[in-house]
């Protein structure tokens, strides 16, 4: 009948589930983050309570440098990298996600004769295409965390 | 059970956190006693029978110690940092089936939900040595936002193997399905997929990698970073942050189990129970604290290049080689 | 009717993807081969297009219409891809770094540019509008270590963000008030409901946000500072490329889901495009810098599409695209004349252009060619195309909108023809020849052949364009 059955029954079917009892599922989940924070929090609050009250001298407030008297401020720059890292973290990951949905409804997708082949090479076109990505990544040092050697320049 | 709802779950929340705080103080003995067999000498003796009240003398010690926020510190990241990097671990133990029955929260989406709770730790550590404003503490998070971000990739990857196998993201149900004697774990599933133990490797070496554990535990460095990013922390502070990286192990471990190793069932088919799960939990538990106090830590930068050029691509190959395999079977 | 119907598009970026990793793992130094490889692919789909590769229907539960309406779209795309990739490897020397990702970057945005031809659903034009303007916000701002070409990244980046927000908003407006996404449903609603409330909202931030594709007033705030400042490939690529697409899907909205409300949105656009027309036409006069003398002059060209469009009938819709037909080879003609002219002089000021007749007769009759049809002087291309356009507005008798249109005509003459009196009659500041490299020779020729054979013999052209729209409004 579509050419994608799988995106629109899911969306489909989607609709017919009743929102708010699927949510509301969640709500001891919530409770759960205030419990666990609470159980954190009170932990360093008895620390707090209980701990000892000593002097607060001047040198006890500088940041621990092995003894050492800091140098410059800590908020320092840092190397391009790692922002680099970090974006194609956020690629690759953002990939991941379409993949789980698809994984889940895989195996019953695959047996059906109508849905068999589309399910089996749209995804892997897309991993097709995550490769390439991830190929042109490697080629042009993306990746490349070792130190660059510096190479012996000719005198001039 | 017939207890309500509400009663059940808050009976067992605080049982998960009781169970956080033993692990956490019983692991640190664990892997005291164990580092110091390994390296033939006897570890902990002192305090108790073979060291057992050790746990407890340094709880208290963690806690009567004076708390102080450094004035160069950001006051209220570095206050929430320890909440935040506690809170997930926990959150993540509700939804792991310690038995068919004893588990916190079913809910659908269980693996999904492990994973999202589990990235907040990264998130929390980082703010916790940004706040800090120590050079030690800042050169830590940055690279444990590296790590963890590097080790995410191939561990999720790992993971879509299995659940195309397994069809489902809820937890129990997948164990479940690994009911019967052993060979119907999913790790020894070959007539399904024969590359499950490249998977349970990947998945295992993310984990380490994930948790900061040695080899991969650049993070806190002792010998160049003092404590990494827990280094401004004194008292409790640095007590939370510790409980929550084993608790992370634990759950990093439990993880394991739920997915690769049947859960709670029993390796004959009989006999399943939560006995079986913790069993299973604890022997990886002490495979990992194995490994630690085995293998020399890695170079940050071969720490990445691991991940960034060799388990990617690899668990890339392995999920376009199950996809194939099951297209064809 | 499935994957088969998006052949082209899928072709065009397996090329892309081919020409990003060659140019990764190729040691030589000079990429401008990869031009060439872009150029002949392209021209291999275009030719699969003509013979074999078009599969007509609608698909993927109504997303994706393959009419003939989207078969002129995408050919009139690969057409001025072509010319983009020929003029690129021309301007490729001032390209410090990444000439390779530059060619796949234009092959990601000509992909984009081939899936807005197809669409029939608000999700679909959300991602192919995003695909072409992503791939742009990186072309523009191409040349980073120049300040001016950062600067146009930057601006365009920043209004082409605030663009999409709009069109997301009102997507979400028109999702909340029908329950769907597509065009169909959109205009079932409407046709029950009528037009109100929420969704007249949401329509109205969709159009804001097409409106600064297309570059329309009161949405053209980004069009000079951009194309000045960006690589001038790039500029011919914004110029013709991402404003036909804009108006690809301007055409699919207005009659895919707001024909019901056809009323409400013909007395719109006739405002936008008497406004469009008048606003650039009047600030094109003053300009000294050719580029942004040519961005005016396409926000003015911007208005007499949406005249075509206003007029809401087959054969305005006809003469639209054959407008823009004509549009792509006279407007990327000035443009392959500018890369030239760049590449000897080093400015793209007009003053430059004094005495280019004595220089280069080439280039400068190449310009006058593209400026005489720009203006729509006969028997340019462009004359036929304002004419049809004119027809098709008096046809339906807002002669008000054609009075708007004629002092536009008359006040681009004067602009147009200032620069083609500096070629020919002022002294030249320099009397050194200029070197036209051969392809480049070949291009201008085609490009001038094909301005001046468009409107000569315009039967063909006039016909396949008629056909299209009549698909469209049937």
């Amino acid at each position: 009948m579509t050419d994608f059955p799988l995106a629109f029954d899911a969306a489909r079917s989607y609709r017919r589930v009743n929102v708010s009892a699927e949510l509301s599922q969640y709500i001891p989940v919530g409770l759960l983050i205030l419990i666990a924070i609470a159980f954190a929090a009170g932990m360093l609050l008895a620390s707090t309570a209980l701990g000892q009250k000593g002097r607060r001298p001047a040198v006890k407030d500088t940041p621990y440098e092995c003894g050492m008297i800091p140098v410059g401020d800590a908020h320092m720059r840092f190397p391009v990298k790692f922002h680099i890292v970090a974006t194609l973290f956020i690629l690759f990951d953002i990939e991941v996600v379409f993949l789980y949905p698809w994984a889940v409804v895989f195996k019953p997708l695959l047996k059906d004769p109508q849905t068999g082949m589309t399910i089996f090479t749209s995804m892997l076109t897309f991993l097709g295409i995550l490769f390439v990505g991830y190929v042109y990544c490697w080629k042009k040092g993306a990746l490349d965390w070792a130190p660059r050697r510096e190479t012996p320049q000719p005198p001039a | 059970m017939d207890f309500p709802e509400p009663i059940r779950l808050l009976a067992f929340l605080l049982g998960m956190m009781a169970f956080v705080a033993v692990n956490a103080a019983y692991l640190v003995w664990a892997e005291r006693k164990g580092a110091g067999r390994f390296q033939r000498r006897p570890g902990p003796t002192e305090v108790g029978w073979a060291g057992l009240l050790q746990p407890v003398a340094d709880g208290i010690k963690l806690i009567s110690k004076q708390v102080i926020v450094p004035p160069g510190a950001d006051p209220i990241l570095f206050r929430v940092a320890p909440l935040l990097v506690m809170a997930p671990a926990m959150m993540t133990l509700a939804v792991i089936p310690f038995s068919e029955t004893l588990v916190g929260r079913d809910i659908n989406v269980g693996l999904v939900f492990v994973f999202a709770f589990g990235a907040i730790n990264v998130m929390a550590i980082m703010m916790g040595g940004w706040a800090s404003r120590n050079k030690y503490a800042i050169i830590s998070a940055a690279r444990v936002v590296s790590q963890d971000v590097a080790y995410e990739i191939p561990m999720l990857l790992v993971v879509i193997t299995l659940l195309m196998v397994t069809g489902t993201m809820n937890l129990n149900e997948i164990v479940q399905q690994q009911a019967g004697w052993f060979w119907h774990w999913n790790l020894f599933r070959l007539d399904v997929n024969p590359l499950m133990p490249v998977t349970f490797i990947i998945f295992f070496i993310c984990m380490l990698a994930e948790t900061n554990r040695a080899p991969f535990d650049m993070a806190e460095a002792e010998s160049e970073l003092v404590a990494g990013a827990f280094t401004e922390y004194a008292g409790m502070g640095f007590g939370v942050f510790f409980m929550a990286e084993y608790a992370n192990i634990v759950v990093g471990c439990s993880l394991a189990t739920v997915l690769f190793l049947g859960g709670w069932q029993s390796p004959f088919g009989v006999g399943s129970g939560v006995i079986w799960f913790l069993l299973k939990m604890y022997a990886l538990v002490f495979t990992v604290i194995w490994v630690r106090w085995t293998f020399p830590r890695t170079q940050f930068y071969s720490l990445l290049n691991l991940s960034w050029k060799i388990l990617i691509p690899i668990s890339m190959v392995t999920l376009v080689l199950t996809c194939i395999l099951l297209k064809l079977t | 009717m499935n994957l088969s119907s998006l052949k082209l598009e899928m072709a065009t970026a397996g090329l892309g993807m081919l020409v990003l990793m060659l140019g990764a793992f190729t040691r030589r130094d000079d990429k401008r081969f990869l031009g060439a490889i872009s150029a002949i692919g392209l021209t291999a789909i275009l030719a699969w297009s003509v013979c074999c590769g078009a599969v007509m229907g609608v698909g993927f539960d109504g997303m994706w219409v393959n009419d003939a309406m989207a078969l002129f779209f995408k050919r009139l795309f690969l057409i001025a891809t072509i010319l983009v990739t020929v003029m690129s490897a021309g301007f490729a020397g001032k390209i410090e770094s990444g000439v390779g990702e530059f060619f796949a970057l234009i092959l990601f945005a000509c992909t984009g540019m081939m899936l807005t031809a197809s669409v029939n659903d608000f999700v679909m034009l959300f991602v192919s509008l995003e695909t072409v303007t992503i791939t742009f916000y990186i072309l523009t701002s191409y040349l980073r270590r120049q300040v001016p070409s950062l600067e146009a990244g930057v601006k365009y980046l920043i209004l082409g963000a605030l663009s999409s927000a709009f069109l997301v908003y009102g997507i979400t407006f028109i999702y909340g008030a029908t329950g769907g996404t597509s065009f169909s449903g959109l205009a079932e609603f409407l046709k029950v409901n009528g037009a109100g409330g929420l969704v007249l909202l949401g329509v109205m931030l969709v159009l804001a946000g097409l409106g600064f594709k297309v570059a329309s007033v009161p949405f053209h705030i980004w069009v000079p500072d951009v194309y000045q400042g960006a690589p001038t490939p790039v500029t011919a690529f914004l110029a013709v490329g991402s404003k036909a697409a804009g108006f690809a899907l301007l055409l699919r909205l207005l009659y895919g889901g707001l024909l019901p409300m056809k009323a409400t949105w013909v007395a719109l656009i006739a405002v936008l495009a008497a406004l469009t027309i008048l606003y650039g036409n009047l600030a094109a006069i003053p300009q000294k810098n050719i580029k942004r003398l040519l961005g005016y002059s396409s926000i003015s060209h911007a208005g007499f599409l949406l005249l075509g469009v206003a007029a809401a009938t087959a054969f305005g819709t006809g003469a639209a695209l054959f407008y823009l037909f004509a549009y792509v080879f006279t407007n990327l003609g000035a443009f392959l004349v500018i890369v030239c002219m760049a590449n000897a002089t080093a400015d793209d000021e007009i003053a430059s252009y004094a005495g280019l007749a004595r220089r280069s007769p080439l280039l400068a009759a190449a310009m006058t060619v593209a400026l005489v049809s720009l203006a729509g002087v006969p028997p340019m291309a462009g004359f036929f195309a304002k004419f049809l356009i004119f027809s098709a507005v008096i046809g339906q008798q807002l002669w008000w909108l054609a009075a708007v249109g004629a002092v536009g005509v008359v006040a681009s003459l004067y602009y147009y023809l200032g620069v083609v009196k500096a070629m020919y009659w002022q002294e030249p500041r320099q009397e050194a020849a200029i070197a036209v490299g051969l392809t480049m020779k070949v291009a201008l020729w085609f490009v001038m052949a094909a301005t001046l054979a468009i409107g000569v013999f315009q039967g063909p052209v006039v016909e396949w364009a008629f056909e299209a729209a009549r698909e469209l409004v049937k």
